[in-house]
């Protein structure tokens, strides 16, 4: 099967900075790529790449079949593709939970009210949130704040969902619901690449793990290699360190 | 007791005499605010645009306007370019406080925009808005909400502003009180009651500005 994203050589730099040095990966419909490392290690600056937030340097990035070229028509056809969730949530916050669903498939996908208002309860039966539909972003927990954003980024129907960090902000207490959303839609076959600290929940959803540090690839492979079997040292060291 | 009554009188003719002048006073001032809520929207994406072409002449438009006169923009733009494009009175005069009044908005509306975290745009972008569309529907609608206050204090710094276009003529409340004063020489009853009116309009929009405040306040949006 061909790869739904394929990046080549990829490299980036924030002034004297290089942020990502020489990425190439590829990731195949329905898989679940984790991306770990260390702070200003490149992950974020390389989901961001990934929908065209932030620009690359050099190499290449396809998206199903369409390559990133920099231009703003491109950028919305391939932002149409990937679902993007935040570490901060960032759901509109004059918005309703129902209306920051419903927002992008009215002006976007330029559906009617009752159109838009049916998807955006479904995708809200399926995160769970069906009885917040009134609430503004403030009124909810962090974890609900969470999976609102997911089923958000659902709502155009994305083939790509790419997470980036989405438990960091929230209190222990609160990552549960949101993995157990993530973990019903990798079953359901979404293709995801997320960044994360969660090593026990990336080993238990993720086909395919790379680790990162100083913008470059360390290691890449089958999750159960680079997450249980480290041949690298530096990301023996950092799974250490996570995992104390 | 004669006495008293006279002077209710003649405070009863003076106002009877100004009062018709207040929708000229309240029409200069929604024109010319229209004007600038517009102008300062544009001069406010202008000057957070990277765009040299953009940014560069947003930042002309707002340092020269706000450096110079109101007096002065008006006598400049009914008597200079009136006389050139033909402008009336009541088009001149709206046209010098709206261009003026934008200046300073552009700068109101563009701190309300870049109080907005970062990531609000980024997730308009990430849903597949356009530029153009987070703007319209993310920023500008919270932006707007936080920038009342401060829009509030234009809209009534304007609306006493309004009382400089009776200088080329426009009859509204100060031209009225003029008129009045120099058909019958009562200065300090005249100009008391103009200022009266004046501090009775901007009292009821203070008012209704902390209304518009509290409809459009949103939960955790703002310092409350």
């Amino acid at each position: 099967m061909p790869a739904i994203i394929e990046v080549s050589n990829v490299s980036k730099r924030f002034g004297d900075h290089p942020a990502l040095e020489n990425i190439s990966f590829s990731v195949e419909p329905g898989e679940v790529l984790v991306i770990i490392g260390p702070s200003g290690s490149g992950k974020s600056t390389l989901l961001r790449c990934l929908n065209a937030l932030e620009p690359i340097d050099s190499g290449s990035i396809v998206i199903a079949g369409d390559p990133i070229d920099g231009s703003a028509k491109n950028a919305h056809r391939v932002r149409l593709h990937v679902g993007m969730v935040f570490q901060q949530f960032e759901l509109f916050i004059h918005l309703n939970v129902l209306e920051n669903l419903m927002l992008a498939p009215r002006v976007v996908n330029r559906l009617t009210k009752s159109e838009a208002e049916k998807i955006a309860g479904r995708y809200l039966e399926k995160v769970g949130l069906q009885n917040k539909s009134k609430s503004y972003p403030s009124q909810l927990s962090g974890g609900e704040k969470q999976r609102t954003a997911i089923a958000r980024a659902l709502c155009l129907k994305p083939k790509i969902m790419l997470f980036d960090e989405p438990t960091s902000a929230l209190d222990p207490e609160m990552t549960g619901e949101v993995l157990a959303v993530m973990r019903k839609l990798a079953g359901e076959g979404m293709t995801m690449v997320i960044v994360t600290h969660e090593i026990g929940f990336a080993r238990e959803v993720s086909d395919r793990a790379i680790f990162m540090d100083a913008g470059r690839i360390v290691e890449a492979g089958a999750t159960s290699d680079v997450l249980g079997d480290a041949r690298h040292p530096r990301t023996a060291e950092f799974l250490r360190k996570v995992l104390r | 007791m004669s006495e008293l009554l006279n002077q209710t009188d003649i405070m009863i003719r003076i106002l009877m005499f100004l009062l018709p002048a207040v929708p000229a006073t309240v029409k200069i001032t929604l024109l010319s605010f229209a004007l600038a809520i517009v102008l300062g929207t544009v001069g406010a994406s202008g000057r957070i645009s990277r765009l040299k072409y953009v940014n560069i002449p947003a930042k002309i438009y707002i340092n020269v306007v706000r450096g110079i006169p109101l007096l002065v923009q008006i006598f400049f733009i009914y008597f200079g370019l009136g006389k050139l494009l033909n402008l009336d009175r009541l088009l001149a005069g709206v046209l010098a406080i709206g261009i003026c009044y934008g200046a300073y908005i552009s700068e109101i509306v563009r701190a309300g925009i870049q109080a907005i975290p970062k990531g609000q745009t980024e997730a308009a972008l990430s849903l597949g808005m356009s530029r153009l569309q987070s703007w319209r529907y993310i920023l500008l609608p919270q932006a707007f909400r936080l920038i009342i206050p401060p829009l509030a204090n234009e809209f009534i710094a304007c609306l006493k502003d309004s009382s400089l276009v009776s200088i080329i003529g426009l009859r509204e409340l100060t031209r009225a009180g003029t008129e009045y004063y120099s058909q019958h020489f009562i200065d300090f009853h005249t100009w008391f009651l103009v200022g009266l009116i004046y501090l009775s309009i901007t009292l009821s929009l203070t008012k209704a500005a902390s209304v518009l405040e509290n409809k459009y306040r949103i939960p955790g949006l703002g310092i409350h």
